[in-house]
């Protein structure tokens, strides 16, 4: 109880408060706007942070995360262009209701939709987290290697059109994790005689390059200025205020949607994209009149928001509760994320719990505060959102460019990152022209040396034997519930992809 | 569909072959890991695994693609050079800007680069340059002094 009145003492101090705030302005401001993502609003924002303690850092973080995910409804609901892949079915029903006369009960509603759903996850993240971090405890390295090998089964399974493509980027990941020194012996690797890559690339520069190249460039590609067609004028505050209490009349709709969407979350590796796909599709089958859905049906943009923030809690609770020496991401968000709390010296996982419980309490009460400060920004905020989508690219991607440059140097102080940061964007480039998808690439750059790492030690400890990871009980456990999930997400991912098609015609 | 399906074979098809080359070049360098002698699992075996890996599904995808890949399919992928020159333009400029960051320092470099990018993006319109230089010049004072003095961060 002390940790938790300290923590709200922490979070609710003006400093952390403005930043939160600031985080999710910043998010939504980014997450407004058509490519660009709450992926990179956290990774411009990361570098920034070392000057900061990380019980301000995170939050912060963790609040440009609630904004960004929040934020692609408003380009969905007023020019029909999802803000972020995580409103992606949003734009269906939102869209339809703006062009029906609308547009701030669209707003409205998909607002008060991502407030409950994300608090709800606030709850779960609270309460699954700490059993979790206990449980995790009793991983070894067998234990963690079946773990890593759930998580690349997971990002696998969802990789949509070509699964072979989806093996191969993570291979490709996981051989560029190996460059530099080997995890056991600290014998050099692969580094073509830079001594710069000893250590391996730096993982954020990689990272940001990776997600926020190949989207600024596509971005510029598109055009030079959006078209805005929802110039409507509508009364924020009554609308808002409205669909608020529009919720409880969906109640069951909101609770299996938000469970979905936690549990989605939970999955290494798939995040609030694939929740808010799969939570309009079980809105849509569960609804009494479905073929409303896409013509503006409040159940359609319900479903699809409350799924996509209950992911967000949800895909915290891997980073935190895990593996016992490394948080396994639940998305592209919480990847970044994670590798901040590398750079800031704390090892994410079950230990976080017993070490500094203050830290993560304050991480809690700071994904609670951020969710509610997002429904107040929606609100009092609204049309600025509504001009940042005015500001054209050309004059966008060149900034974004330039913060890329300053974060990737600041993590070391040298110009070697800057490139790092250029030669995994080509590489995130040319996989969007072969579309091939980044998230597997990404998984196995940031697990590949502690995969490594835990897979060697265990062949070491069992002298080359294979058998203790099919005798120990956890392990077992976790390699069947990795092919039981590939099935399963497999399917999912295919009831997804016909939602999409069938809905977004 | 049929198009974007051919067009689809003739990318998987150079995915998969430059899959199969990363991978050939990543198993060597693995193969010439060094290696205690006492060791049997060194500091290549699971790159070696990895890159092996990739030459074997490269193959398979290269293979699995091939079959849909005939002159038309090859002849529907173009790649648009001057749609795309202002944005290749800005990439160039990126790179000679971390190239020469250190010799002419940050805010110059980051002025340059930010008013250039917006010019060459905008249309080369008069209107463009000017807001370039506007944009530019205010965002690297806010950059340099925001992160340099405020936040404590280096720059070049």
């Amino acid at each position: 109880m002390e940790v938790l009145l300290t923590a709200i003492a922490h979070v609710f101090n003006p400093v952390s408060l403005l930043l939160i705030v600031g985080g999710v302005f910043f998010g939504l401001l980014l997450g407004a706007i058509p490519g660009l993502t709450a992926t990179m609003a956290v990774g411009l924002i990361i570098p920034v942070t070392f000057g900061l303690a990380p019980e301000l850092a995170f939050p912060l973080l963790v609040s440009l995360y609630v904004g960004g995910i929040s934020g692609g409804l408003v380009s969905a609901s007023l020019i029909g262009i999802p803000g972020t892949p995580s409103s992606v079915t949003t734009v269906f029903d939102s869209y339809s209701m703006t062009k029906n006369g609308q547009p701030g009960r669209a707003l409205g509603l998909g607002s008060a939709a991502s407030l409950w759903g994300g608090l709800a996850s606030a709850v779960a993240l609270v309460t699954l987290a700490p059993p979790l971090a206990k449980f995790a405890l009793r991983f070894g390295p067998f234990e963690f290697t079946s773990l890593f090998l759930l998580t690349f089964a997971c990002v696998t399974a969802v990789t949509g059109e070509s699964r072979v493509k989806g093996y191969l980027a993570l291979l490709l990941g996981l051989f560029l994790s190996m460059v530099g020194m080997d995890p056991i012996n600290g014998i050099e690797r692969f580094t073509l005689g830079y001594y710069q890559l000893s250590a391996g690339f730096s993982q954020l520069p990689a990272l940001i390059g990776l997600f926020t190249l190949s989207e600024v460039v596509s971005g510029a590609k598109r055009g030079k200025k959006p078209t805005i067609i929802a110039a409507q004028r509508f009364s924020v505050v009554k609308d808002f205020i409205e669909t608020l209490f529009v919720i409880p009349k969906y109640f069951f709709l909101f609770l299996r949607t938000t469970i979905m969407g936690v549990a989605i979350g939970t999955f290494p590796g798939i995040g609030p994209g694939l929740a808010n796909v799969l939570c309009y599709a079980q809105a849509k089958a569960g609804a009494k009149h479905p073929e409303l859905f896409g013509k503006g049906s409040e159940e359609g943009i319900i479903g699809a928001e409350a799924g996509n923030n209950a992911a967000t809690g949800g895909a915290l609770i891997p980073l935190l509760t895990l593996v016992l020496t490394l948080g396994v991401p639940g998305d592209t968000v919480t990847a970044l994320i994670l590798g901040a709390f590398m750079l800031h010296g704390i090892q994410p996982g079950p230990l976080l719990f017993r070490t500094n419980s203050q830290f993560v309490t304050i991480i809690f009460v700071a994904f609670f505060v951020a969710n509610i400060v997002m429904w107040l920004l929606q609100l009092a905020c609204s049309k600025i959102f509504i001009k940042a989508l005015s500001t054209p690219v050309y004059i966008l991607a060149p900034v974004i460019l330039l913060f890329c440059a300053v974060g990737s140097f600041a993590i070391n102080n040298r110009v070697f990152d800057i490139w790092v940061f250029v030669l995994f964007g080509l590489i995130g480039l040319a996989f969007i022209v072969f579309r091939v998808p980044l998230l597997p690439l990404l998984m196995g750059l940031i697990l590949g040396k502690n995969f490594e790492k835990e897979f060697r030690t265990a062949l070491i400890v069992s002298k080359g034997s294979l058998a203790p990871f099919f005798t120990r009980p956890i392990s077992l456990a976790l390699i069947i519930i990795s092919v039981l999930l590939v099935i399963y997400l497999t399917r999912l991912s295919a009831r997804a992809q016909k939602t999409l098609a069938n809905t977004g015609k | 569909m049929e198009a974007r399906k051919r067009q689809k074979a003739v990318l998987d098809l150079i995915f998969g072959l430059a899959c199969v080359v990363v991978g050939c070049l990543a198993f060597y360098a693995s193969s010439n890991v060094r290696t205690s002698a006492f060791e049997r699992l060194g500091a290549g075996f699971i790159p070696k695994i990895v890159s092996g890996g990739m030459v074997v599904l490269g193959l398979w995808l290269s293979i699995a693609s091939a079959r849909s890949v005939d002159r038309k399919a090859i002849g529907m992928i173009s790649f648009d050079i001057k749609g795309n020159l202002p944005v290749i333009a800005v990439l160039l400029l990126f790179a000679a800007l971390a190239a020469t960051l250190e010799t002419v320092g940050f805010r110059i470099g980051a002025f340059a680069f930010v008013a250039l990018s917006v010019w060459i993006l905008g249309g080369f319109g008069r209107r463009e340059l000017l807001q370039g230089i506007v944009v530019g010049g205010i965002l690297t004072l806010m950059v340099y002094y925001g992160l340099k003095e405020l936040l404590r961060l280096m720059l070049p």
